[in-house]
């Protein structure tokens, strides 16, 4: 390869990988199971200590679905514009929703109608209000939490009735879709779940870590891949547990041994947020420049936090999400170890708008960063808020960053691929960089 | 009375009332903002308007946002806010959300508080935390102005504030008459002056409005029209349905009768007393999201106010209402209530708006009802 | 040394011959919309012609602006962004910054002192079409385009939606039709397209100073450049064939390659 600079080669884990993913089976439409929409929780994947639970949530689905089947997804998007909804809505959950419409999936099978709502409590206006349009279709069950958040340090005593809020809330929660659904929740796997949880989020931490070493071992598409094996209800928490600790092992020798993500490594950038599904071709196009995408706060806050700390070293971020020595003896036990000690957790990244702005600034500086890449969403209000002013605060302290409008979540044809790739050019190019082919 | 040149004179006002009374001015940005208590420390709480003014500044700082965000931006970094002491936001959706953190960040010397009410607002523990919230609210507001805020004062803020509120209610009840009094465009720069001004002056100026009203001959015979939608800063769509022979004679916006709805129900905790009125008020889109109440409301007012025809209209770029149209639609399909939609930022195109609406008023005039539900096969 | 550049806007394709960096030959037509390779050789044998050579005797062609792709002819293709700094470097010697609002995009570009660009932005959505909004109006008014928002019917203050062209053009459209004065309705025009024109150049952080260059088609209408220097505080440099700009960094970039 030219210009190439470090060795490079295939994780060993993609093995693992195939195979657990072989295993997951997509089916939602299976009548013995009862479909609910929204998330369940982001670190104890509850749905899995019921017999017959499955919570889907809708942004995925309509990502999928714009990726895999553009026409069927613009068709289902003027299903929903026809009954009302604004065109420049979250394109992701109008794709499900529309095909909801629609009465079918892409490949002609029924739509699965959901049985209840769990819908993702977020400061994301469209998250708030996705578990609506299952709910406001057909009624069905519908349960609500809130995102609770204020601005500033942190205040234990003003967060006491946030937290008592969101734990009652999702205790009611579980206790009620018991009832209504008459399927036991196995106490036993809640607490096995919040024990793996534990370490999951540790081998995740680990990983993000070893991806601020030059050369990055991993690169931000290796993430995604793993995403999908991330949630435990479709391999298990054990199996989850096991893959993280071998990606985690793996990562390690390849940062010890300098085995390269991308082997030409010259310029590491970021983003802050998932990229249009459908092109994700961008990052090995940016590779020609031997440049690696080290992700962005949805790929690592999400999973794990990390900081600078005050030696200058590099570190898990000190706020406590859960206590990992918290007995668990009931339920409620449970649910306290799930929402954890922060109100304001896990999504700091995206709640605290004070910092927000600035929080790319540290997210920059931890990976070792040399730019950033923001896409625009026209339909994305969670993603595309504060990003001008993070884009402005990137470039006051020194980094370079590229802004383009993309189609997440909208429209595919929202994003101009050629433009893009002409703005990729001119962003390198702009930098002094040329393709390693053309040197 | 001229309530659109109050609205309009705002800013001379609050700088008037900050001489006069040495109180300090919040801003905020939301209805749901506990009022009450800003009024018992002392302070004028003053709805931001948006307004349509060419803007060099929001790009650089807010993306996709929508243009009444954008427009408070650029109205505060223009400076054109500066009398303004603090700035209070209440949760309430994203782009405003930004709007004012971009503020803030830009005016640092603002007093600036984030105040959780949460978005769940029927859950049992709602209250709970929306009292605690009240209660930091409290103490902020305390240490800022330096004044304690008792329960004396606050049951003379409560009282102050119900007496508007049932001033404007008695205000709007007159328009269920046939020929109302008072036309939409006349409410609604009654709305917007009394969201800017001290609310003790608002109420006697009220009082004299309404014993006009009282003594005012029937209105014209017009068609009946409720709006809804994305709240509004300026009463340009009701002078354009007035000026075509409709009238818009009750309104389901936040800025609008959902700000005056509900009263406070006096009780010993005050705090308490103030929360489950905030939280109990008729709901906006963010706030309307597990009990769906907005709908049913919706066609309550729709009833009780006998319109024959609704007009929604949305802001460009409002994720929150355009979730909720599907609901909002639907129902009016189903009630066989003819609706118009519309989409708009913060000029109204009067010729195209004006073509559109006509369009409308012609059609309800002559008896055109919705069918019943929608047919499927369009879509297909 | 003989260069050539084509820049294949939406509107127009420019194309330039230089020799020894002098302009010796250039044309102009437009685009059009579906014979773009034809165009594009069309406009280059008029270049070619107007400097009295043959194709042979050009060492490098290349080709930018959005329809860089339909110039089959081209060696080398160059984005947008590095022509215009190459170019007002060229035209103006000691630039500092460069800004282009053309058809369809808008563009500024902080130059650099150790590398050809220090920073750059470019339009989103809401600021794409600002030339063709106003070619548009121009001619649905009938005012000539170089004309259009100037005399005194445009100093009536007026305004329309700023937050986007088509907003714009309903408004316009409702001011008409309600009497307003043509040139009126052009003014306002202009100044809701200046307003969505500096938005971008407000995304740089570097601060511009009087050394910005303007070039794109729009900086032919006097109007248009008054109210963006208005909006942006600046007082511009217009070189002598401002909309060539664009094709004249191309050439040049066929020569130097990507760093100064």
């Amino acid at each position: 390869m030219k210009g190439q600079r470090w060795e490079t080669r295939p994780l060993d884990c993609w093995q693992l990988a195939k195979e657990l993913r072989r295993s997951y089976d997509n089916s939602l439409a299976d009548s013995s199971i009862v479909l609910g929409n929204g998330t369940t929780n982001f670190y104890v994947d509850w749905q899995v200590a019921f017999p017959a639970i499955v919570v889907a949530e809708d942004n995925p689905i309509g990502a999928m679905m714009a990726q895999q089947n553009e026409a069927f997804a613009r068709k289902a998007r003027l299903a929903s514009e026809v009954r009302g909804w604004g065109r420049e809505i979250c394109g992701y959950h109008n794709n499900c929703w529309g095909a909801q419409f629609l009465g079918r999936t892409a490949d002609g099978k029924p739509f699965p109608e959901r049985q209840f709502t769990v819908p993702f409590p977020c400061v994301c206006d469209s998250h708030i209000k996705r578990g609506q349009q299952c709910r406001d279709y057909k009624p069905i069950a519908r349960w609500t939490n809130d995102f609770t958040m204020y601005i500033g340090e942190r205040d234990e005593k003003r967060e006491e009735a946030m937290l008592d809020h969101r734990n009652f809330n999702t205790l009611k929660q579980l206790n009620e879709i018991e009832s209504v659904f008459g399927q036991r929740l196995d106490d036993g796997k809640l607490f096995e779940l919040a024990r793996n949880c534990r370490l999951l989020k540790q081998y995740m931490t680990n990983v993000s870590y070893f991806m601020t070493f030059t050369p990055s071992p991993l690169s931000v598409k290796d993430l995604y891949s793993f995403f999908q094996l991330g949630g435990l209800a479709k391999i298990g928490p054990e199996k989850a547990v096991h893959f993280w600790k071998t990606l985690r092992d793996e990562v390690e020798w390849r940062v010890q041994n300098q085995i390269a993500a991308v082997g030409s490594e010259r310029f590491r950038w970021i983003e802050a947020h998932p990229p249009s599904w459908h092109f994700l071709k961008y990052y090995r196009y940016m590779e020609k420049y031997g440049a690696v995408c080290l992700g962005s706060q949805y790929t690592h806050f999400s999973q794990s936090q990390l900081e600078r700390k005050p030696d200058g070293s590099i570190g898990e971020r000190s706020y406590p999400v859960y206590d990992p020595d918290m007995e668990l003896t009931t339920r409620e036990d449970a649910v306290r170890f799930m929402t954890g000690p922060d109100a304001r957790a896990p999504h700091h990244f995206k709640i605290d708008e004070y910092l927000r702005p600035y929080a790319l600034n540290e997210f920059a500086d931890v990976f070792h960063a040399d730019g950033a890449m923001f896409g625009l969403w026209r339909s994305g209000v969670g993603c595309a808020v504060t990003r001008k002013e993070q884009a402005m605060r990137l470039r006051q302290a020194g980094y370079s960053v590229m802004c383009y409008e993309g189609s997440q979540p909208g429209d595919r044809v929202d994003l101009d691929e050629k433009r893009l790739i002409d703005q990729l050019d001119t962003w390198m190019e702009s930098l002094g960089l040329e393709k390693l082919e053309d040197v | 009375m001229n309530f659109r040149q109050m609205a309009a004179d705002r800013h001379t006002y609050a700088a008037d009332w900050k001489a006069r009374t040495g109180g300090k001015v919040a801003d905020y940005f939301e209805p749901y903002f506990p009022e009450e208590i800003a009024y018992a420390a002392g302070i004028l709480p003053v709805r931001v308007l948006a307004e349509h003014e060419p803007d060099v500044i929001s790009d650089k700082w807010i993306y996709g946002a929508c243009f009444p965000a954008r427009d408070m931006i650029n109205q505060f970094l223009r400076g054109r806010m500066d009398y303004m002491d603090g700035l209070v936001n209440v949760e309430g959706c994203q782009w405003i959300f930004n709007a004012y953190e971009v503020i803030t960040n830009n005016k640092p010397a603002l007093f600036r508080h984030y105040l959780f009410l949460p978005d769940y607002t029927d859950s049992t523990t709602s209250k709970d935390v929306l009292r605690s919230e009240l209660a930091v609210f409290r103490e902020r507001l305390e240490a800022w102005t330096g004044r304690d805020i008792t329960d004396e004062k606050l049951d003379h803020a409560i009282a102050v504030y119900n007496e508007n509120r049932l001033l404007l209610r008695r205000i709007c009840e007159l328009r269920r008459a046939d020929r109302p009094v008072l036309t939409g465009s006349e409410y609604m720069d009654m709305l917007l002056a009394n969201q800017v001004m001290d609310k003790a002056e608002m109420n006697g100026l009220l009082e004299q409005f309404l014993r006009e009203l009282e003594g005012r001959q029937p209105g014209r015979d017009t068609i009946r029209l409720m709006l809804i939608g994305s709240e509004t800063w300026n009463s340009d769509l009701e002078r354009l349905v007035e000026s075509l022979g409709g009238n818009v004679v009750v309104d389901e916006l936040d800025n609008g009768t959902s700000y005056f709805w509900n009263p406070v129900y006096p009780q010993k905790d005050r705090l308490m007393a103030l929360a489950l009125r905030y939280l109990g008020r008729p709901h906006n889109p963010v706030k309307d999201n597990n009990w769906r109440r907005r709908p049913e409301h919706i066609f309550e007012l729709a009833e009780d106010y006998h319109v024959d025809g609704a007009i929604i209209s949305k802001q460009i770029y409002c994720h929150l209402h355009g979730t909720d149209n599907y609901a909002v639609w639907r129902l009016l399909r189903e009630r066989h209530i003819p609706f118009h939609y519309m989409e708009r930022d913060m000029s109204v195109p009067e010729e195209e708006t004006a073509l559109r609406l006509e369009a409308f008023l012609n059609q309800v005039r002559a008896g055109a009802t919705r069918l019943a539900g929608w047919h499927r096969k369009a879509v297909l | 040394m003989i260069l050539a550049g084509i820049d294949m806007g939406i509107e127009a394709t420019k194309a330039v011959v230089l020799r020894d960096g002098a302009i010796i030959g250039r044309a102009k037509a437009s685009t059009g919309g579906t014979d773009r390779p034809i165009q594009a050789r069309q406009t280059y044998d008029a270049a070619l012609a107007a400097a009295g050579i043959a194709a042979i005797e050009v060492e490098a062609v290349s080709a930018t602006g959005i329809g860089k792709y339909d110039v089959p002819f081209a060696g080398r293709r160059v984005t947008e962004v590095i022509a215009a700094a190459h170019g007002a470097g060229h035209l103006c010697p000691g630039a500092t910054a460069v800004m282009s609002v053309g058809a369809g995009e808008t563009l500024i570009a902080a130059l650099g002192a150790d590398r050809l660009i220090d920073e750059y932005a470019l339009s989103q959505k809401c600021i794409a079409g600002v030339g063709l909004f106003l070619r548009t109006m121009a001619d649905r008014l009938g005012i000539p385009l170089d004309l259009f928002g100037d005399g005194e019917a445009a100093c009536v203050p007026t305004a329309v939606s700023d937050g986007c062209m088509v907003f714009a053009e309903l408004d316009a459209l409702s001011m008409l039709n309600r009497g307003a004065e043509p040139q009126t309705v052009a003014a306002a025009c202009i100044r809701a397209a200046a307003v969505r024109a500096a938005n971008t150049g407000f995304d740089l952080t570097v601060p511009n100073d009087t050394r910005t260059v303007l070039i794109g088609g729009t900086a032919k209408n006097r109007a248009f450049v008054r109210a963006l220097e208005a909006a942006m505080g600046i007082a511009f440099i217009i070189p002598a064939g401002a909309e060539y700009a664009g094709a004249v960094g191309a050439a040049i970039s066929g020569a130097k390659g990507l760093r100064k």
